[in-house]
């Protein structure tokens, strides 16, 4: 039962098994027309973030300040209008796409990485360290996330490192959660045990056969949560411990922008609304993820 | 199950209307003898030695008196002071007037006026105040003996700023820390609810009959942002705008119930470089930031174009003013730049508080980087800002003064080496600057004094801490049904007069 | 668990702002400050003690009620918070009542009705509700409801006309959010064994709905509510910004902004301390709801 042989052949159908579970989860996916528009939408937004440069001239338009045009509607030249400063709204969206993905990515990655570790021991080993990692974790949720990000951020200062470092941590219990529960779910399976039964070691196992078997919900949790880091990312930025200028950050634009909203609301409304469409593509791939990968609540 | 349901809303309902009902008692409609005055940021402190703002300062001024006042063309007027003499031109022999009550209902002596100024030179915050000062002697129950370090013209100026406030010794030595503070002034105090509001109510037994309180209350509302502040005033909610935002101008005019207050103030804004960091040790760096800026663009943005460039560190209408010979040209910055020995520019941080002048140290920080350098900015809160900055931890700021009418009360402190540590911002020591303002404030003749002072200037600019920006106007809005609204070039003036 | 939890919450956030640089004597003193004079005012802080030992001090001052003192005012922290603590009370319990006033009821008719247009245009707004950050939504709300419409006012707290902007603008994130929970358990809960039985035994729609389903499905609803709070006092900070509400979370920004450490230190610990205490409630309520459920934190 053990030796090399069914092993190899184990792990091939396996892997082809994942394949053709990976492939129904996208059929499904394409069907539900929400994920769908959000798929779109998170496109459109990667190929701004992607293209920027092309687009409009980040030191000229995005930076560049010019107060003969200050505070001007929107119009053809300037699709989105100026801002206080003259500096065209559009192109320091299209900057800011930038920042808010590339924040959101890396700072999910550190909570994934660092709670996914932690969740996996946890739930892999069981017992006094299970027991011991999650009353740990018990404290930091007892935080409520955003505040425990604003002051990481207070204590190291603001800065894009410090502020993903501090979306980062405040994630890791979700992440080390999630994927404790996800590893329990898969560990008491036949094939976990005749890896375990052939001698492999336990990183082997968890790292080659636990996690990518519990995948599923840990896709889903990290779009979701890609989702709350932009939305933390413009939070922190909008109150002053965030990104900080002149570079263009949603929240900090609309920060900027604010003493203005009565002569030129226009000033604060492109800002927020991508926000709200990169977040709602996020949680609308996320959902149809969900579903896609759980297809009897449907 | 469906019991458990219908209770448990009655609780979530009992519960909220307990919260409305908390809501409801707030709403009352306030009497038109009480008036409100929206301020941009909360006060620091209740102690008139404890903070040198000017928002705290507007309460610290109907709290408490000080000896001397500023009337609205800031000529020095007697406030506690009776009667003065200088027996000596270093010795001020003051008399206070007699039966002036603090608000406990004990009568101020020169005990207590000793105390506050011994008091005044040892608080962190104001002891740059009187650092003139060497010696308080109490001769008699109504007088005392003010002994200065050397001959000093316009000593009776720092008798009126706050720090120097008459406290009751008594009540200063006692626990509470000004937490409900006791003064002398024409209003008492009654509640500082932190972040929202500071409520003080008339004295009735005021000693001064010409300068009494008009309205009952006054209330200084808190509203950090400017629309904010706008709206409030239009709706009622505020029947006074102490910091008008320049973009809210028209609106006040145009409105009938409401009346624009504008006067010319001798506020100047300035960015100031910390002389004693690197790089701004280097007078071609300072130089060179001084062509680096453009002042048209500030002035569009903070002011939204109403304002006056500055070309030196003084308003013009000042004795002895001349221009500096700055103009806005990036070319010649970064020239200098390159012979200061920073040709690729270099990295700094910009301290400031508030919304206009954060705009303000934007611009400043787009301009620098057409020169190479590279700047951030870091935003306090205003009152740490301030303190921060007096201690010097800045590496360069972007502030406001608002100056004195002689040219030496403003000088003075900003520039002498000997208030490093208080308002000398830039931080700058230079034997040349302490002895002009010395010759200035001892010279007598005016012509003579016009131009030691035209040499100051001349000499500051090329030694260049500071780059002036801009002199604005005060702008006050208020509803037009007040009566007693004045202005002096610091805002606001004589709050107590203000009545409907 | 709610007192070994708040210790570790407090020693935790005790640690991430002795992380802050630079040194508190110095910062209070400034710069001029003679060497002896640091050296005793560290001293009288007791800076030099091991951090467990100053987490010690302050543990045994804060059982007295004590939190030490503002460095900015001087005044002391309990007192601040005790004064503004109950403006943020009054304006979270009010977001969360609203959420759940509006949630649960939208929640059952679209689970009732699945994939009826109410359904289909409820599930999509709840998608916008949670994607809209709430600084962006009140700066929206304060342009239409304030500035040009004029029923509302645009900040401040005056009596209870100023309470409903901000109160609106937190709820919406956890309306959407309850809205979802809600209509999902309930779907869950509708396709049971006994709500067919009871439906087969000819009780009226109405009545399986109010009576048998509903209740079941409150349960998670309940749980989320709890969740949603941490994530409402966490709003609380942005939305009492947006607002000039004068509560912790402005409170908090402003310690922030002041370097005023122990104040920063008393706001989170007192919102640590609220959303901990609301999910204590929330146990006993759901052990009240479902007496299946022993409650975990007694």
């Amino acid at each position: 039962m053990s030796t090399p042989t069914t092993t190899t052949y184990e792990k091939h159908t396996l892997n082809t098994k994942k394949k053709s579970q990976w492939l129904d989860v996208w059929k499904r996916l394409k069907k539900s027309r929400t994920a769908v528009i959000g798929l779109i939408l998170i496109l459109v937004f990667l190929m701004l973030a992607l293209f920027a440069p092309f687009i409009a001239d980040y030191e000229k338009d995005a930076l560049g300040m010019n107060v003969k045009e200050r505070l001007q509607s929107p119009s053809l030249t300037h699709w989105f209008g100026t801002d206080e400063f003259g500096r065209d709204i559009f192109a320091r969206i299209v900057y800011g796409t930038r920042i808010s993905l590339f924040v959101g990515i890396i700072s999910v990655s550190i909570a994934l990485s660092l709670g996914g570790t932690l969740g996996a021991i946890a739930g892999y080993y069981g017992g006094r360290i299970d027991n011991a990692i999650m009353r740990v974790l018990d404290v930091l949720l007892a935080i409520p996330t955003i505040l425990l990000a604003i002051t990481i951020v207070a204590a190291l200062g603001a800065s894009i490192l410090n502020l993903m470092i501090a979306v980062g941590i405040s994630n890791i219990p979700g992440f080390a959660r999630v994927v404790r529960a996800s590893v329990l779910s898969v560990k008491d399976q036949e094939y976990i045990e005749s890896a375990r039964a052939i001698g492999a070691r336990d990183h082997t196992i968890i790292l080659k056969h636990v996690l990518p078997n519990s995948m599923a919900p840990i896709v889903v949790f990290a779009t979701l949560k890609v989702a709350s880091a932009i939305m933390a990312t413009s939070s922190l930025s909008f109150i002053g411990l965030g990104i900080q200028p002149p570079t263009p950050e949603w929240g900090n634009m609309l920060a900027g922008g604010r003493a203005y909203i009565r002569d030129h609301m226009y000033i604060v409304l492109s800002p927020g609304l991508a926000i709200v469409l990169t977040v709602l593509s996020l949680n609308l791939i996320g959902d149809g993820l969900r579903d896609a990968l759980d297809p009897k609540l449907k | 199950m469906k019991n458990k349901l219908v209770a448990l809303s009655l609780i979530f309902l009992f519960a909220s209307l307990l919260l409305f009902a908390g809501g409801n008692q707030e709403g009352q409609q306030v009497a038109k003898t009480d008036i409100s005055i929206a301020l941009s940021a909360d006060i620091t402190s209740l102690d008139p030695m404890g903070h040198n703002d000017t928002k705290s300062e507007r309460v610290s001024f109907l709290l408490f008196n000080r000896l001397f006042r500023l009337n609205t063309d800031f000529e020095v007027v007697p406030d506690l002071a009776e009667s003065w003499s200088q027996p000596s031109p270093e010795e001020w022999v003051i008399k206070i007037k007699e039966g002036v009550l603090f608000h406990d209902g004990t009568e101020m002596t020169s005990e207590d006026v000793k105390y506050s100024l011994d008091r005044s030179r040892e608080m962190p915050k104001v002891q740059q105040v009187l650092s003139e000062v060497n010696s308080v002697e109490v001769v008699d129950t109504y007088t005392v003996k003010i002994t200065t370090n050397s001959a000093f013209a316009p000593f009776l100026y720092t008798l009126v700023h706050a720090g120097t406030s008459i406290v009751p010794k008594a009540y200063a030595e006692s626990d509470d820390k000004f937490a409900s503070p006791v003064g002398s002034g024409p209003y008492t105090f009654v509640e500082w609810v932190s972040g929202d509001r500071v409520v003080l109510a008339k004295n009735d037994a005021y000693f001064d009959a010409d300068n009494m309180g008009q309205s009952a209350q006054i209330t200084f509302k808190v509203i950090p942002e400017g629309t904010s502040r706008t709206i409030a005033l239009e709706t009622g909610e505020v029947d006074v705008v102490d910091e008008l935002p320049t973009m809210d101008i028209g609106k006040v005019e145009d409105a009938s119930d409401l009346t624009l207050y504008q006067k010319p103030s001798t506020r100047i804004n300035f960015f100031a470089m910390n002389t004693e960091k690197e790089p701004f040790d280097n007078i071609l760096v300072r130089q060179a930031l001084n062509y680096a800026v453009d002042k048209e663009a500030i002035i569009a943005v903070a002011l939204d174009g109403a304002g006056v460039q500055a070309d030196s560190v003084l308003a013009p209408s000042f004795l002895g003013y001349k221009k500096g010979p700055y103009s806005y040209d990036p070319e010649q910055a970064k020239a200098l730049l390159v012979k200061a020995g920073y040709p690729d520019g270099f990295e700094m941080s910009i301290m400031t508080s508030g919304d206009e002048r954060k705009r303000i140290a934007e611009i400043i920080q787009a301009n620098f980087m057409d020169i190479g350098v590279t700047a951030s900015i870091e935003m306090l809160e205003w009152g740490t800002f301030i303190d921060s900055v007096l201690k010097g931890l800045e590496q360069s700021l972007v502030l406001g003064w608002t100056s004195n009418p002689d040219p030496d009360a403003t000088l003075t402190p900003i520039f002498f080496s000997g208030n490093i540590g208080g308002m000398n911002f830039s931080r700058i020591n230079d034997p040349k600057l302490d002895s002009l303002l010395k010759a200035g404030r001892e010279e007598l003749d005016l012509a003579g004094r016009a131009e030691i002072y035209g040499e100051f200037h001349t000499y500051v600019m090329e030694q260049a801490p500071f780059v002036p920006l801009f002199v604005n106007n005060n702008n006050v809005g208020a509803n037009a049904g007040l009566k007693g609204v004045e202005l002096s070039p610091q805002g606001l003036w004589n709050i107590e007069k203000i009545h409907y | 668990m709610l007192i070994p939890v708040m210790l570790g919450v407090i020693f935790l956030v005790f640690f991430i702002i002795s992380l802050t640089p630079g040194d508190a004597a110095s910062m209070i003193l400034g710069d001029g400050a003679t060497e002896e004079r640091i050296i005793e005012l560290r001293d009288d802080m007791g800076l030099d003690d091991p951090l467990i030992v100053q987490y010690g001090r302050y543990m045994w001052d804060l059982l007295r009620g004590n939190m030490g003192d503002s460095y900015s005012t001087g005044r002391s922290v309990a007192g601040e918070i005790v004064q503004r603590f109950p403006n943020t009370f009054k304006l979270t319990v009010t977001a969360i009542f609203l959420s759940v006033l509006i949630s649960i009821p939208i929640g059952v008719i679209s689970a009732t009705k699945q994939y009826s247009l109410f359904d289909n245009i409820g599930m999509i707004l709840a998608l916008v509700g949670i994607s809209m950050p709430s600084f962006w939504t009140g700066l929206i709300l304060i342009i239409i409801f304030a500035l040009n419409l004029g029923w509302f006012p645009s900040g401040g707290m005056k009596g209870i006309m100023s309470l409903v902007l901000p109160a609106f603008t937190l709820a919406i994130a956890s309306t959407a959010s309850i809205t979802r929970t809600t209509r999902s358990s309930m779907l869950e809960v509708i396709r049971q064994d006994y709500i067919n039985t009871a439906k087969a035994k000819g009780v009226s729609r109405r009545k399986v709905i109010t009576r048998h389903a509903l209740g079941n499905a409150l349960i998670p609803a309940v749980t989320v509510i709890g969740l949603e709070f941490g994530i409402l006092l966490g709003g609380a900070v942005l939305t009492e910004t947006v607002f000039s509400w004068p509560g912790i979370g402005r409170l908090m920004v402003e310690s922030i902004q002041r370097k005023d450490t122990p104040m920063v230190l008393g706001c989170v610990i007192i919102f640590s301390l609220s959303f901990s205490i609301v999910n204590l409630i929330i146990d006993i309520l759901y052990a009240y709801i479902d007496p299946r459920i022993k409650a975990n934190y007694t």
